[in-house]
């Protein structure tokens, strides 16, 4: 990525535009310039940073390069709520912890929803026909269940903001590159 | 007493000058055919009213309008030609000289560099493409204000 700054805006570009225009004239074929430098532009440098517990600054030019400031994000922080007059009314923490707790579990319990899903229609020819299910279906549909109040019960026992938002689950989790076998001929 | 005419053969060779002609008396009939060449006529003395219509031939244009130039160094004359062409070994700014409003220059070059054209200069379409010859249609639609037309053989 390269990026400009333009009276004192700085103007991003995911490569170097094919025409570009400054005060020396309308430059064709821009992508072919030897050095963007001469003509201001210059590398985005975007540093490595904790996504749960940090956040990038504006972009600024350093001398050499435009780039980013990490700045650490006050997860248990709170911040004032101001009426119209300036007033403070109210402090409230800068993330809610029940709400995030909540929304976690609110999303777990709709990814097993779909899960189960496939296999509802087992239960109905149950209830209306009294057609048994399956011992495997029923195996896999209490697979399903267990893990979700698992996940459920796990969350519930976190402390702190940053436990929740880093908290992750898999009902059925992916093998990585590394453990996936390849194909043979 | 009756006057006695003068003759031709009375007056010596050339002594019949300007003076002794009277003003606004030579007539169209007294002239040879084919006697009037470019020098009596006055600087910018031919108008419109006196070019027959449909008389303006390719031939009668300037090489301004009908020759082709290569750009030696990168400065495109308008007065020089009407095409102009350059290979590029190298980024490039060129530069205008002698525009008029109205005036149309066409550009064959080649090369893959980056070209800078003069302050004012817009894209009216295309993009430059440097594998292959660019046709570009200059037009000069104000004094400092051109407008690009870019194109490639359609292959």
């Amino acid at each position: 990525m390269k990026a400009i700054e333009i009276n004192g805006n700085i103007k991003t570009f995911r490569r170097l535009p094919n025409v570009w225009e400054d005060a020396n004239g309308l430059h064709t074929n821009f992508r072919k310039v030897a050095d963007p430098k001469q003509y201001g532009f210059y590398d985005v440098v975007t540093p490595q940073y904790d996504k749960v517990s940090e956040r990038l600054s504006a972009m600024y030019f350093d001398g050499d390069k435009f780039t980013y400031d990490v700045v650490a994000i006050d997860l248990e922080g709170t911040h004032d709520v101001l009426d119209e007059e300036g007033n403070v009314i109210e402090t409230k923490p800068n993330y809610d912890i029940a709400e995030l707790k909540a929304s976690k579990i609110q999303a777990i319990k709709t990814e097993a929803g779909k899960l189960l899903s496939p296999t509802d229609w087992y239960v109905t020819r149950l209830a209306e026909r009294a057609v048994e299910i399956p011992q495997e279906i029923k195996d896999e549909r209490l697979d399903i269940v267990t893990k979700s109040d698992t996940f459920e019960t796990e969350i519930n026992a976190l402390t702190t903001v940053e436990e929740v938002l880093r908290y992750t689950h898999a009902f059925y989790p992916q093998p990585s590159l590394d453990e996936v076998e390849p194909l043979t001929e | 007493m009756a006057i006695t005419k003068v003759s031709n053969s009375v007056l010596k060779d050339l002594a019949v000058d300007t003076q002794n002609i009277v003003n606004a008396s030579v007539t169209n009939s007294k002239m040879a055919a084919n006697s009037v060449d470019s020098d009596q006529y006055v600087d910018g003395s031919i108008d419109e009213a006196h070019i027959a219509d449909d008389q303006i031939s390719y031939a009668k244009l300037s090489g301004e309008f009908t020759t082709s130039s290569v750009i030696s160094a990168s400065d495109i004359d308008f007065a020089a030609a009407q095409v102009f062409t350059k290979t590029l070994t190298g980024d490039t700014t060129f530069t205008f000289s002698n525009t008029d409003i109205g005036m149309v220059k066409d550009l064959v070059i080649t090369g893959d560099a980056v070209i800078t054209w003069p302050t004012g200069t817009k894209i009216a379409a295309g993009t430059y493409t440097g594998a292959v010859s660019n046709l570009i249609q200059v037009v000069v639609t104000a004094a400092g204000e051109y407008w690009l037309t870019i194109s490639q053989e359609q292959v």
